[in-house]
């Protein structure tokens, strides 16, 4: 049965259906949450209340076959009020992969770090923009729509999270650079 | 391969590298809990429910009228024909700022002040804060019921809505056998004053002049607007897809399954607000009818008077 087709049937009412619709999709939400939030417990709370309102409003939902964009925009909804919330769980705050790993080729673990450092101090919409455009695969304005913003400010934002990602990795270059000439 | 490129790569592969794990299993149980207590709400578009009055929402109907005294002292207001005249410059609140409490998802809210964000995508950020008495109820997240609901003879209530077009014959929408109600027959341009207009140009319903409105310092229209009470809206109108009752839609919600609200009852007056909101169009709204009491209208008009706009 396709996601279509179990969507329709959750529509319906069908709570098997729908727990299906939720298995396959938990995965994908929890991890665009994670990334955003950088916190695994409000990444959880958002994720939850996203399924839930999914569930409670699927019935207003007119076009199955967009299902997949109403869902991230119900997300991203969820997860910009889990941002706004205070910290509840300060010590659940997780600084996500600051172990350090082997080496591949998406760079050092100091490339890793500096990006992570980065990008945590980017705000929650900047974050957004980021892992809708680079992780997600999105075009701006398929972000943009699924925001909610014009494109324009998904540009602007797209561009000052960049340059900022992009400042974090030629630091991090030119002090690697520094410490090989004075070795 | 160019420098960008090779930039976006390596954002892309550390960001996969970040979101290795999946969910873990407590979450799947924790949610799978949650949905087991949670209903669907209503098919199709969300819409007033009638609230029956009981014994106990008699009693808080009462209430109402001197909580909403209360509240009206002391809150700001929003200004505009229509609205009593602002409270003396010397008043204050006797109290501190009260605390502001989020929206629930349905059911009877405690007297308080709430905030909701009405539009899900055009303007996910913008929040409305408005203060309830007790025995009010709200209906989804976004539309704040009397404790007497929304329908006729005598409810009243509120809902904050968007729209990009309108129906010049609300009871016939169906256009080409349409069986959602989603693209109005006048499209309107973008200002508050074009909706204002265009919904004053339309001879399916009558309406009062728009006229200049502020509220809580965005400039905008207002304008009443009074539905027909000559239709069988049940038997005469179009139906959406899987009801057996037909629908009156005055317009068509901005956002793909946005909120929306058709015609509670005959001789629906609605007050509507419209106002530019640094670029989004908010539709504020409050409905009454001829046999709504005096003090329930008043308490109505409190609630609505206490709303305060962030964008």
């Amino acid at each position: 049965m396709t996601n279509a087709e179990l969507v329709r049937k959750g529509r319906a009412g069908d709570r098997d259906a729908f727990d299906l619709v939720m298995t396959a999709q938990i995965d994908h939400l929890y991890r665009i949450a994670r990334l955003i939030l950088r916190d695994t417990d409000r990444a959880e709370d958002a994720v939850q209340e996203a399924l839930v309102r999914c569930w409670r409003d699927l019935r207003t939902l007119r076009d199955p076959d967009r299902f997949d964009a109403w869902l991230n925009r119900l997300l991203l909804r969820c997860v910009t009020d889990e941002a706004r919330r205070e910290r509840r769980h300060a010590a659940s705050l997780v600084v996500l992969n600051a172990e350090p790993r082997q080496l591949d080729d998406t760079g050092t673990v100091a490339d890793r770090d500096e990006l992570a450092r980065v990008f945590g101090r980017l705000s929650v919409d900047h974050r957004t923009m980021v892992v809708l455009h680079h992780y997600l695969g999105f075009t701006i304005e398929e972000a943009a729509a699924t925001i909610g913003i014009p494109v324009g400010t998904a540009k602007s934002r797209l561009h000052y999270a960049t340059d900022a990602l992009r400042a974090a990795l030629e630091s991090d270059a030119r002090v690697t650079a520094t410490r090989q000439v004075m070795a | 391969m160019s420098t960008a490129s090779n930039f976006d790569l390596s954002i892309a592969a550390w960001l996969d590298e970040e979101a290795r794990d999946g969910a873990p299993e407590r979450l799947i149980d924790a949610t799978r809990r949650q949905l087991e207590r949670t209903n669907q709400r209503r098919a199709i578009w969300p819409a007033w429910r009638l609230s029956p009055m009981n014994a106990r929402l008699a009693v808080a109907a009462a209430a109402v009228v001197i909580a909403a005294v209360g509240v009206y002292l002391i809150l700001p207001r929003a200004n505009g024909p229509g609205f009593q005249s602002s409270p003396s410059p010397t008043l204050t609140p006797a109290s501190p700022t009260p605390t502001v409490h989020e929206i629930p998802a349905g059911g009877p809210l405690d007297a308080g002040r709430y905030v909701l964000r009405p539009y899900m995508t055009t303007a996910p950020g913008l929040e409305v804060l408005f203060t309830v008495p007790d025995g009010w109820d709200v209906f989804g997240n976004w539309a704040p019921l009397s404790p007497k609901g929304t329908s006729a003879p005598a409810g009243s209530g509120l809902a904050f809505l968007s729209t990009g077009s309108i129906y010049s014959d609300p009871c016939h929408w169906s256009k080409d056998g349409a069986v959602t109600a989603t693209v109005g027959d006048v499209a309107v341009g973008p200002t508050a004053a074009d909706l204002a207009n265009a919904i004053h140009a339309q001879t399916a319903y009558t309406s009062t002049v728009p006229v200049d409105v502020t509220i809580d310092g965005y400039t905008g229209k207002q304008l009443d607007v009074e539905l027909p009470s000559d239709i069988d809206v049940a038997t005469e109108c179009d139906k959406e897809a899987g009801t057996s009752e037909g629908s009156y839609w005055m317009w068509t919600p901005l956002e793909a399954d946005g909120n929306n609200v058709y015609a509670q009852g005959p001789g629906e007056r609605r007050h509507i607000s419209i106002v530019d909101v640094e670029g989004d169009r908010l539709i504020l709204m409050h409905n009454d009818y001829a046999g709504t009491s005096d003090a329930d209208v008043a308490a109505a008009q409190a609630v609505f008077d206490s709303i305060e706009i962030n964008p």
